[in-house]
């Protein structure tokens, strides 16, 4: 079964999409979002709305960030395609090789820690 | 009834026909149609349901028949049907299932002695199509589920022998074998004459939001919809969709 549950919210920003869903999806792991920028929501989940669930949501639609090239970038990034995660890892790889190759070896950058110092920089950009 | 005056060559001199205004609200299935055709005759219809007509009665050679949709349903036409007799049948543009003439639409025949031969044709209004969940599948083993508050727009027109397709289909789920392809039925019946050179789409791949592709293949009714670098669509839990326009012969 799916229930849809329509929102209207008076936020003057639209919302990051990424941090939206990830924050529905927190309080509904079905949750699916219907919107085009403007003042109107539709969200889709497999349970029944009740009302508690509601109010949830009408908060998670009226305080989620808003969106910013940075946050958009961590999206992408977080849904990075194999070519480009292909790319990042072989050259830590390599960075790898030379870290323990020096005269003080230090441990290797594991991918996880890779694409979190990617992702942190995009959020600072 | 009409008369012709011709010179001793056979040039037409004079023609007189008589005009026939009808109006009309026949529904469902009409075959060999027969609301009282004249030579020239204009039909204002507006059933309170679809009307779908297989073929004319009372055709002779240069007849006219004009249709105007003044109401809110839809009558289709019938290409070559075999619910009407020899003599009745007509002759679209689109000959893969019927055509539709919407509110506001407009179309003509005229009678070659053979068959009702379609000489103009505006659809008017695009037509929604109703809701159904088959309309949707995936490829192989891959399911895919649009549920009814999914199909934010599923509609079409078409305009001569070109189909538009209009869809937006939101917080879909895709599960099963994961494939290639996201289909949509073409509406109406309607199949694909060519292979289609591949359209963008938006293609929302369990919050991957990426530029897709859709195209038809020749002699079938689906539009098949591929996301973005021709990968296999992820599973999700109502969190794809796809939204476009496909522009296919059929």
């Amino acid at each position: 079964m799916s229930f849809y549950q329509a929102f209207t919210s008076a936020r003057a920003t639209e919302p990051d999409p990424g941090s939206l869903l990830a924050q529905l999806r927190a309080l509904d792991a079905t949750a699916g979002v219907q919107h085009d920028p403007g003042p109107n929501y539709v969200i889709k989940k497999n349970s029944a709305w009740l009302p508690g669930h509601i109010t949830a949501a009408q908060n998670v639609i009226d305080t989620a960030p808003a969106v910013t090239a940075q946050l958009l970038a961590q999206n992408e990034i977080d849904h990075w395609p194999v070519a480009t995660k292909a790319l990042v890892l072989a050259l830590i790889d390599q960075l790898n090789v030379i870290r323990a190759a020096l005269p003080t070896p230090l441990p290797p950058i594991t991918p996880a820690q890779a694409i979190q110092a990617i992702r942190n920089k995009a959020g600072t950009l | 009834m009409g008369f012709q005056v011709t010179d001793a060559s056979g040039k037409l001199k004079v023609s007189v026909v008589a005009n026939t205004l009808l109006s009309n609200s026949d529904t469902g299935a009409q075959n060999n149609w027969s609301p009282g055709i004249g030579d020239d005759t204009l039909i204002s219809w507006s059933g309170a349901s679809d009307m779908t007509v297989t073929g004319f009665a009372a055709g002779t050679s240069g007849r006219r028949l004009r249709f105007i949709n003044t109401g809110s349903k839809v009558a289709y036409f019938s290409h070559q049907s075999g619910s009407s007799s020899a003599g009745n049948k007509l002759r679209n543009t689109v000959t893969s299932s019927s055509t539709p003439v919407a509110a506001g639409g407009t179309a003509a025949w005229q009678y070659d002695g053979t068959d009702w031969r379609l000489v103009a044709h505006e659809q008017g209004a695009l037509i929604s199509v109703p809701y159904a969940a088959g309309n949707f599948t995936g490829n192989a083993a891959m399911t895919w589920t649009v549920d009814a508050g999914d199909q934010i727009t599923y509609s079409y027109a078409i305009v001569g022998k070109l189909i538009f397709v209009f869809f937006a289909l939101n917080t879909t789920t895709v599960g099963g074998v994961v494939d290639l392809e996201l289909r949509i039925a073409l509406p109406n019946g309607f199949l694909a004459v060519s292979t289609t050179v591949p359209a963008a789409i938006r293609s929302y791949d369990n919050a991957v939001d990426t530029v897709g592709f859709c195209g038809t293949v020749a002699t079938l009714g689906y539009i098949r919809c591929w996301r973005g670098g021709f990968s296999a669509w992820a599973a999700s839990v109502n969190n794809t969709a796809v939204q476009g326009l496909l522009v296919a012969e059929v």
